[in-house]
Order: structure tokens, then C-alpha cells, then sequence
């Protein structure tokens, strides 16, 4: 077959960013070569340079290519080049610009991407801080990145009949990945447009929470490179020393990226919460326990050289977990157990290796060279602060090992199934699957380490590193303690009027959160009021005592208020109490007190936003609280169907109230269902004469007045238009209600415009029959006769006699005056009310269809000094009296919501704590500034 | 021996207790008949039977949504959400549901979709002629 010469394309593209990932991992591999050289001949100075100097071009290099690689991915994204599978595949036409990045970073590539581009610039800063380190971290760090890099390969090696495929990258062609008749087309380009990203995901949280994530996720290979460093040169002090503001950074971005997905998670998205114990939030905050367990022994053996193996330990865990954690979140495992996993990519034995390979080289590492660590042979004091750090580094990684076994469950299955394939047997009978209750059998396990470090976290502060002689300490201690206890218990005990906290366990953990809280808060004002540097870790630990009460306060009591009041408890279990309520537009629905009616919505390209009005009432009818919600359903850009629906929500320092769509009518929600309803509407056809009755099948119905100039807020009228509109008034035979409608058909030039009354309470659509016009096309008469009558006085049209009888005023209008004129026939029944309204200075008048006497007429002015009245009317060959109608009986209403409603109690405590652990993190390195400042001044 | 040692054994020791405590709570995935058998709450997996009636009726129950699933065993058995019916739903490949028979039906706390990743029918996407 000839090759096909293809217009349009840019394939310098794609030649350049595959030789720029092939240059980025051989400049990574030999900058690791060169940095190991350089070591090993560390005693010969101008050789170890000449290497060194190597790998640090090399690494330069390195970086330049990782960079470039992004760019020009974004380059060719923000320009849609839709030859490229990756850039069909996240963008298209419609896609805001602002959402570029987070179209980048949508996709496995791009992501990997992006920590490729984070790790680059770390190597940069790690060249120019970590001094005598640099030539034993970077190539840690370079290996890393070059593990990432085969990601991106995209490499296909025929093995057999099975292709291996080495990573997957971002610069194939669409027409190499899909086959579709469209490619035989030269200028296929021409015509097809990107598949584009997901509208859920178009927000401003997916540009900002993946970068955050994915730079604490690369932070972490600092401190794995820092102990490898160590481990290898035996300087264990120094390098415990050098590693620890890596580690309390990493803790910082770590920690804040995941609480970006928790805000995210709370803030836009519709999953009622900010922590779902869903296994890819599991997997993020792993690493970070791990990594905090680590950070404390850090401190210990800084203080004391006790827990330098533990550091090692935990900080080389940290690395291979968030190794880990990419493995479950992107090889497609935990498809089945969670929300928002990366779908399959068959990359599944590239992660394990990737994860397995630096694993096993820590642990020989280790077992290699961790003989040169000097264990200090006198046991630590029971009373010392460092041996109780140390407990809590414990309870850390125990809650780490509770979290990770149950979200790994479908790693066993999948083990069990590669045993079973090994030897034939099919094992799926023992496979395993998540807690039918995730969210109760998590916090059942976390509750007592959450207690435990609330606890040792308050009362650690008050003992000293290598105690020798607690004894004259002890009764000072005893105090202080007493006092916190005591305040835990009180405002434990004043918290009950105001949250439930259910039960004794939970009562121990809001009471641990508020024991470290006035422990840390003391403990700053006393001690640290001089030293205000020194505060970082009484923050993040004052934080987290604030972040537990936040807990107990948003999770537990976190309640949901759209609850129906009618629906009659008993019949359903508790649990299954509905959370959700139907409002009906402008209709008032009381739920928990409040007053909420949904007054309309309104749409702004493919958003719709709700109105929402929420009033609380005190037992007088006053007013105590009222407030707006406008939550919004996203469509999809061609409005096929309701893509996210995003809450809104009431912030209070008390309290927030969270409210989203839960559903609409189905036919609001995707176009297919709206077109199923209007085919199932059964019409039937009736006719009713003006001022006359006609009975349908449940229902009956009155016709009034015939307009030929009516008014509907739908229909915007232009010249030539034909519109005739019915007053009606249906009932039901049931009960006494009738409804007005006012159906209207219009007639411009060759086009029908139905504008049918639907009327929800009776689930009917009414609509005008078309033939309704069809005698206006006879012949009609246009003679204008004039009239000037009194109220009483009788007139004759088209030998029809008839009655003036009275003035009537309508209902009173600030804006307007309409005085309609009642018409009557000989026995006093009402045949037409032309009516005439006064605007301003302008009036009009509007033209009434008089059945009997198949005339127009209208009440074009009305004196009031003489108490009389103009007519002006036609008689037409027109209109008759018989109305033709379509009714169908079966239209249900489509003018409501489905609301959920949340209130989430003291949730701001748990911003404002967990935001304060993750500053105070970031505050501790500040002392190591200073120090660092001083030494060079020394020097 | 010293304190640390000892300490070290009792939290390794209860680390074991506490995961097989745990390990209590790890459910499996079962079938209808199973559900039935049993009486408690079990965790099904099965795919949406299209051909049978969807019933979700807002104007009259927000809070009632029903279904038919077909179990791995071929079992179809209607299933009864009391929650608002979830977007996409027919989409849907596959579905857990967690709960327990009640009244000759399945009655659902809890239900999980596994949905095709964004547009599982790759398609070229033809740019609509006018501009």
C-alpha cells in the first residue's frame, strides 16, 4: 500500500519530544554514572571533579530535556494538534483556554509528566544546596527519573505471539492508535475535532491540586536519596542533620495536596464530604503518615542518636509507598473498589518493577551497610521525651499498615489469581473484597491512633530529651497535666450542648483533640513566646487537635436537612430515610426548620445555575436566618446530557451548609429522555365550543375567550404572525381547583409555534390543534365597523344580538390600568371580555374572537365623562366557535429539583487545624535557616 | 531484656491481633442466592438487566429508585435504592450493590458503578460542517 501523504500535520513534533525523552533518560543515566564516579574517587580531588562536573552538565542537560518535554506538550495541546492521540484525547475545540494544564495532567502521561518536571527542578535546587551530598543524592534522584521516563517510552517489543509494551507515550499519532476509514483521507485534519477532557473535571481545583500533590509525591524521593547518601557513606549523623528540612518540606506540600483533594472532594464535588476512606485517599496519605512517623525518630536521633535505623526505615518506606500507591491507583487494580481510579493501561508489570526494584535495592542496601550505625547501648527513660516520640512514630506507621492492608485487598485477589495461574487452580472463591461499611470499619481503627497521638502529642512537650531524674520534674508535670485534662473534660462536657458525640470512644477523642490543643497552646505562650522560630511543631500539633474536634463536629454530626417531613418513619429503616427532597418551584418546603423554595434557574452557556432560598422562622414567624443557594448542573457543551452538578454551599464560622442537585426531571437531564417523553405523550383530540365545557378523561374542560393578539413570556411576536390563544380553565372532577391556562398557536409563514399549557397538578399537556386556523382561509370580510355603547345598551353584529352589559377592572396593577368590557348574549351569558389597558401614556387594545357572531372585535377606547365605551369589530368568515384541542392526560411535571442538603457542623475547625499542621510543618524549618545562616557567617 | 524490645513484641503482637480483627470486616463478593441464604448484608455484583423496568419517579419518591440486576450466577432479582437515581446510570458496565433481602427484594444501602472510562465507543469526532 502507498504511504499516504497527510496534510496539516506537524510531525517535527512528535520527532522532537521522542528524542528528547530518549535524550532525557540517557542524560539522567549517565549524570547517575558520573555522580557514582565521582564518589568512588572521592580521595583523588581533580579526578572526582572531572566527574562531577559530568554529571552535573549531564544532569543540566537532563533537566533541560524534561522541561522541554513539557512544554512542547502543552505547545502542541494549547495549539490542537489532533494528529497526536494525547492531545485528541484531552483536548478539542470547546475546551477553555484556563483549562490547558489540567487537560495536560488528565491523562497517565501527562501526569507522569509532571512529576518528571517536578522531580527535574528538584535536582536543580539539590545541586546547588545539599553540598557535600550532591554527588550521593542526585544519582538516587536520576534513577528515579529515569524509571519515570521508560513511563513515557512508549516502546513495543514483539515477544512471540504477546507484545511488551515499555511505557506509553504522549507523542503517538491518533491514526496509529485507532483505525477508522476517516485516515484514508489525505486532510483528515481538516475535519475531525479532539474528544476533548471531561467537563467534571474542568475546574480550578484539577489545575491546582495534581501539581501540589505531585510535588510532595517527588519531594519524597529527597529524603530516600538523603538515607541511600547516608547508608553509603556511614555518615549517618550528618546526614540525618542535612535530610531533615527536605523531609519537614515534603511534609508540608505532601500534606497540603491531599487536603486540596480533600477540599476539592468537599467543596465541588458531589460526594457529601471532604474524607471517603476511598483507597486512592488512602494511598496519599500513607506515604504521608510514614513520612511524619520518620520525621519525628528525624528529630529523635538529631537530639539523642537514638531511632536511626527506625528514620532510615520510615523515610525509605515513604518513597516506596507513594512507588506504591502509583501502582494501585494507575495499573487499574482497584477499578472495583474505588470512585476515581486511572483506568488499565497494561502498564501493571513496568509499576511493579518499578517499585519492586527499589524496594529490594533499599533493603540490601541496608542489610549491607547498616552495621556502621551505633545503637546506643543505655535503654532511653521511660520518662524522657524521646522515648515517647518514639511511641507515636509507632502508632503512625501502625495506622499506616491498618490503612494500607484493607486498600490493598485487591492486590491479594490479584496475587491469589497469579498463584492459581501458576498451578491451574481457580482461587477466585477466596477472593476478598472491601468492607461492605469502608467509612465505619476505617474510623472503628483510626479512632484509638488519632487518640493515642492526640495524647502524646500534648504531654511529650512537658518531658525532656534524656531525662535522667524525672523526679523533680514529676510534680510540675502532674500539674500541667492536671490542668489540660481537666480543660479537655470541660469543653468536652460544654461541646455536648451543642454537637452529639455518640458515643464514649468518640467522647475520648474530641476530649484528646482538646488536650493537645491547650498542652500545645500553653506550652508556646510559657516557652516560646521569645522564640517565635521555634513554634512550628506546637502549631501543626495545635492544628491537629483542632483538626479532631473539627472531625467530630463535620463528620460525625454532619447531617443531612433535606429530609422529607411527610415521609412517615418506621416504614423504612432509619438509615434509608430519604436524603433527598423534591421541591417544586415556588413552592415552600419546610425541612429541619428551614423554609427552602427553589424560585427558578437560570442558564449561562452550558451552566444552570439553581435559586434557592433558605429562610429559618422562630416560633413568632420571624425571620432568624435567610441566605441564597445557587447550586449548578454542568451540561456537556452540546447539551446531550447533565455532565457534573456542583453543590453550593453556606459558609459559617459555625457551621456550612451544602446543598447540590441530586436529580431532575429526566428529561431535563439528558436530550434522549427528553425526546422519549414527548413521544409518549398520548394526545387525543377534543373540541370545545367558546364559553362551553368539555369533558376529557379525568378532566374537564372550560374555554373562554378566543385572543387573536395574545401574549406569552415565551413567544416574541413579529409582523405577519397569525397567534391565537384560548383561555381555559381545567378542573379535575375530584376536587373544586381549576387551573387558567392560555395555550397558544402561532402560525409564521409556513411554521407552526405550539406553545402548549402544561398543568403539573393534573399531569396534562394541553396544546391547540392546528386546525384551528385552517377557517381563517376562507374568504374573510374586512369592513371596520365602529361602536359607541353604554354599560346595559344592546347591539346587534352579524344579525347576532348581544349586550353590553358592564365595565369590569382587573385585578390592580401598579404599572398598568385594563378595563375589560363584558359582553353578553340575550340570556346574560358572558360571550367576550375585549379588554383595554392604559400604560403610561399609551394604551392598547386587544382584539377578542365573538364566536356567536364569528367577529373581532376590541375596545379601542373608553370615555369616562360620558361613561361610554368604542368598539371597533370585523366579522370574518373566520374563526369558529368550536375550539379544536389536543390534550393529553399523561404529561408529568417537569418544574422541580431533587435536593440534597447537608449541614456539617465545626467543619471550619478542620480546615483551620489541618491547614495549621501543614504551616507548622513548613514553619519548622525556619531554625534550620537561621542555623544555617549563622554556620556561614562562622565560616 | 530491654523495655524497647518488649514493647517492640507487644505492638507487633497486636499489630497481628488487630489486622486479623480486621481482616473480620473484609466482606466477599456473593450472589442473590447467597443474600437470600443468608439474610445478612452482602455485596452483589452484577450487570444492569436493560431489559427490564427502571423506575425512578422524582414527582412521586425522590427517594425511590428500583432496578434488575443479573448477578454472576444469571440471577436477575429487582433492586431497590432509596436514594436519587445516580448519573449515567445506564451506562453503568457493572454495579455492586451492598444490602440484604427484604420483602422479595434486594434492598440496597449502598451501590457502586463502574463506568467506561469517559467515551468508551472511540469515535472520531467530525467537526460539524458549519462555522
Amino acid at each position: 500500500m502507498d504511504q499516504i501523504q497527510y496534510v496539516g500535520e506537524h510531525p517535527i513534533f512528535g520527532l522532537i519530544g521522542h528524542a528528547l525523552v530518549i535524550g532525557a533518560f540517557v542524560t539522567a543515566l549517565l549524570s547517575a554514572f558520573g555522580y557514582i564516579w565521582s564518589y568512588r574517587h572521592r580521595d583523588d580531588a581533580p579526578v572526582a571533579n572531572q566527574w562531577k562536573q559530568l554529571a552535573r552538565n549531564s544532569y543540566f542537560v537532563h533537566a533541560f530535556s524534561c522541561l522541554s518535554i513539557f512544554i512542547l506538550l502543552l505547545f502542541m495541546m494549547a495549539n490542537s494538534y489532533y494528529e497526536y492521540f494525547y492531545v485528541w484525547s484531552h483536548v478539542n475545540d470547546k475546551l477553555p483556554m484556563q483549562y490547558i494544564l489540567a487537560a495536560f495532567w488528565e491523562g497517565q502521561e501527562g501526569s507522569f509528566l509532571l512529576w518528571i518536571m517536578w522531580h527535574s527542578v528538584i535536582g536543580v535546587v539539590m545541586i546547588f544546596k545539599t553540598k557535600e551530598w550532591e554527588s550521593l543524592t542526585l544519582p538516587v534522584l536520576c534513577m528515579a527519573q529515569a524509571f519515570l521516563l521508560t513511563m513515557i517510552f512508549g516502546i513495543h517489543i514483539p515477544f512471540g505471539e504477546t507484545v511488551t509494551k515499555i511505557g506509553s507515550s504522549p507523542f503517538v499519532y491518533l491514526r496509529d492508535v485507532m483505525d477508522a476509514p476517516i485516515f484514508a483521507k489525505p486532510d483528515y485534519l481538516s475535519v475531525i475535532e479532539g474528544r476533548g477532557m471531561n467537563v467534571l473535571l474542568q475546574n480550578y481545583w484539577m489545575t491546582i491540586h495534581p501539581p501540589t500533590l505531585f510535588l510532595g509525591f517527588a519531594l519524597s524521593t529527597v529524603p530516600f536519596a538523603f538515607i541511600v547518601g547516608g547508608l553509603i557513606s556511614g555518615r549517618h549523623k550528618e546526614v540525618l542533620k542535612a535530610v531533615q528540612p527536605w523531609a519537614l518540606i515534603n511534609g508540608a506540600i505532601l500534606g497540603l495536596g491531599i487536603l486540596l483533594g480533600a477540599a476539592w472532594a468537599y467543596e465541588a464535588l458531589s460526594f457529601n464530604g471532604y474524607w471517603a476512606w476511598d483507597p486512592v485517599e488512602n494511598m496519599s496519605l500513607v506515604p504521608w503518615l510514614i513520612l511524619i512517623a520518620g520525621l519525628h525518630t528525624n528529630i529523635i536521633a538529631n537530639s539523642t542518636g537514638r531511632s536511626v535505623k527506625s528514620t532510615y526505615w520510615f523515610y525509605a518506606l515513604t518513597f516506596i509507598m507513594v512507588l506504591f500507591s502509583t501502582f494501585l491507583t494507575r495499573s487499574g487494580v482497584l477499578g472495583d473498589s474505588s470512585a476515581h481510579a486511572f483506568t488499565e493501561m497494561g502498564l501493571e508489570w513496568q509499576l511493579i518493577i518499578f517499585f519492586m526494584s527499589f524496594l529490594i535495592f533499599f533493603v540490601i542496601l541496608y542489610f549491607k551497610k547498616s552495621g556502621s550505625i551505633i545503637d546506643i547501648k543505655q535503654e532511653e527513660s521511660i520518662s524522657s521525651r524521646e522515648f515517647w516520640m518514639f511511641i507515636g512514630s509507632i502508632v503512625l506507621i501502625f495506622a499506616s499498615i491498618l490503612i494500607s492492608f484493607t486498600t490493598s485487598i485487591p492486590v491479594y485477589n490479584k496475587l491469589l489469581d497469579f498463584w492459581g495461574g501458576l498451578f491451574h487452580i481457580n482461587l477466585t472463591s477466596y477472593h476478598r473484597s472491601a468492607p461492605l461499611d469502608p467509612i465505619a470499619h476505617y474510623n472503628k481503627f483510626q479512632l484509638w491512633t488519632a487518640i493515642f497521638v492526640a495524647l502524646l502529642s500534648g504531654f511529650a512537650y512537658y518531658l525532656r530529651y534524656n531525662e535522667k531524674n524525672f523526679s523533680v520534674k514529676a510534680k510540675a508535670f502532674l500539674i500541667n497535666m492536671s490542668i489540660f485534662l481537666a480543660l479537655a473534660i470541660l469543653f468536652s462536657w460544654i461541646a455536648t450542648f451543642f454537637i452529639q458525640i455518640p458515643s464514649w470512644q468518640y467522647f475520648l477523642f474530641f476530649g484528646a483533640g482538646v488536650f493537645t490543643f491547650f498542652a500545645n497552646l500553653y506550652y508556646l505562650i510559657k516557652f516560646l513566646r521569645k522564640k517565635p522560630r521555634q513554634a512550628g511543631s506546637v502549631i501543626a500539633h495545635m492544628g491537629y487537635g483542632l483538626m479532631l474536634i473539627g472531625i467530630i463536629g463535620s463528620g460525625l454530626n454532619k447531617r443531612f436537612i433535606s429530609t422529607n417531613p411527610f415521609t412517615q418513619k418506621g416504614m423504612i429503616a432509619d438509615e434509608d430515610l430519604g436524603r433527598n427532597v423534591l421541591l417544586i418551584k415556588d413552592a415552600p418546603m419546610t425541612m429541619s426548620g428551614y423554609e427552602v423554595t427553589y424560585h427558578g434557574d437560570t442558564i449561562f452557556d452550558n451552566n444552570r445555575t439553581f435559586n434557592l432560598s433558605f429562610v429559618k422562622l422562630d416560633k413568632n414567624g420571624q425571620k432568624t436566618e435567610h441566605f441564597n443557594l445557587r447550586p449548578n448542573v454542568v451540561y456537556e457543551r452540546d447539551f446531550s446530557k447533565v455532565a457534573a452538578s456542583n453543590p453550593s454551599t453556606l459558609r459559617t464560622l459555625t457551621k456550612d451548609i451544602y446543598v447540590h442537585i441530586a436529580s431532575l426531571p429526566p428529561e431535563e437531564i439528558n436530550a434522549e429522555q427528553a425526546k422519549e417523553k414527548e413521544d409518549s405523550l398520548k394526545f387525543e383530540n377534543y373540541t370545545v365550543n367558546s364559553h362551553d365545557t368539555v369533558f376529557a378523561r379525568k378532566i374537564f374542560i372550560k374555554a373562554g375567550d378566543i385572543h387573536l393578539d395574545p401574549k406569552n413570556k415565551n413567544y416574541t411576536p413579529e409582523p405577519g404572525d397569525i397567534a391565537i390563544s384560548v383561555d381555559l380553565e381545567v378542573g379535575n372532577m375530584k376536587d373544586d381547583t381549576l387551573y387558567k391556562v392560555q395555550p397558544m398557536i402561532v402560525l409564521r409563514k409556513e411554521l407552526l409555534l405550539n406553545y402548549g399549557a402544561q398543568i403539573n397538578d393534573l399531569s396534562t399537556k394541553i396544546e391547540l390543534h392546528p386546525d384551528i386556523f385552517k377557517p381563517l382561509f376562507d374568504k374573510s370580510n374586512v369592513n371596520t365597523h365602529s361602536l359607541t355603547l353604554k354599560p346595559g345598551e344592546h347591539f346587534e353584529i352579524g344579525g347576532k344580538k348581544m349586550i353590553f352589559k358592564q365595565f369590569k377592572m382587573a385585578d390592580k396593577d401598579p404599572k398598568k390600568i385594563i378595563v375589560s368590557g363584558v359582553l353578553t348574549d340575550e340570556t346574560g351569558k358572558i360571550i367576550g371580555n375585549p379588554s383595554f389597558e392604559i400604560i403610561g401614556n399609551s394604551s392598547r387594545s386587544d382584539k377578542v374572537y365573538l364566536a356567536d357572531a364569528n367577529a373581532l372585535i376590541a375596545m379601542i377606547r373608553i370615555n369616562p365623562d360620558t361613561e361610554t365605551a368604542s368598539f371597533e369589530y370585523n366579522v370574518i368568515n373566520g374563526l369558529n366557535k368550536n375550539i379544536p384541542l389536543k390534550v393529553a392526560e399523561n404529561s408529568t411535571r417537569s418544574d422541580y429539583i431533587v435536593l440534597e442538603a447537608v449541614e456539617f457542623p465545626g467543619i471550619n475547625f478542620f480546615w483551620l487545624g489541618s491547614l495549621m499542621m501543614m504551616v507548622g510543618l513548613g514553619w519548622s524549618i525556619l531554625p534550620k535557616l537561621k542555623s544555617k545562616v549563622k554556620s556561614a557567617r562562622a565560616a | 531484656m530491654k523495655k524497647m524490645q518488649i514493647l517492640l513484641i507487644l505492638i507487633i503482637l497486636s499489630s497481628i491481633g488487630v489486622l486479623i480483627y480486621a481482616s473480620k470486616d473484609l466482606s466477599t463478593y456473593g450472589n442473590f442466592q447467597m443474600a437470600k441464604d443468608s439474610g445478612v448484608k452482602t455485596k452483589v455484583v452484577g450487570v444492569l438487566a436493560k431489559e427490564k423496568p427502571m423506575e425512578y419517579n422524582p414527582a412521586k419518591d425522590p427517594n425511590y429508585f428500583s432496578f434488575f440486576i443479573t448477578d454472576n450466577q444469571g440471577e436477575v432479582e429487582k433492586v431497590i435504592l432509596r436514594a436519587a437515581k445516580p448519573q449515567d446510570f445506564e451506562r453503568s458496565e457493572q454495579i455492586v450493590v451492598t444490602g440484604s433481602y427484604r420483602n422479595g427484594h434486594f434492598e440496597a444501602s449502598d451501590l457502586l458503578m463502574k463506568c467506561p472510562s469517559k467515551y468508551k465507543d472511540e469515535e472520531i469526532y467530525i467537526k460539524s460542517k458549519e462555522i
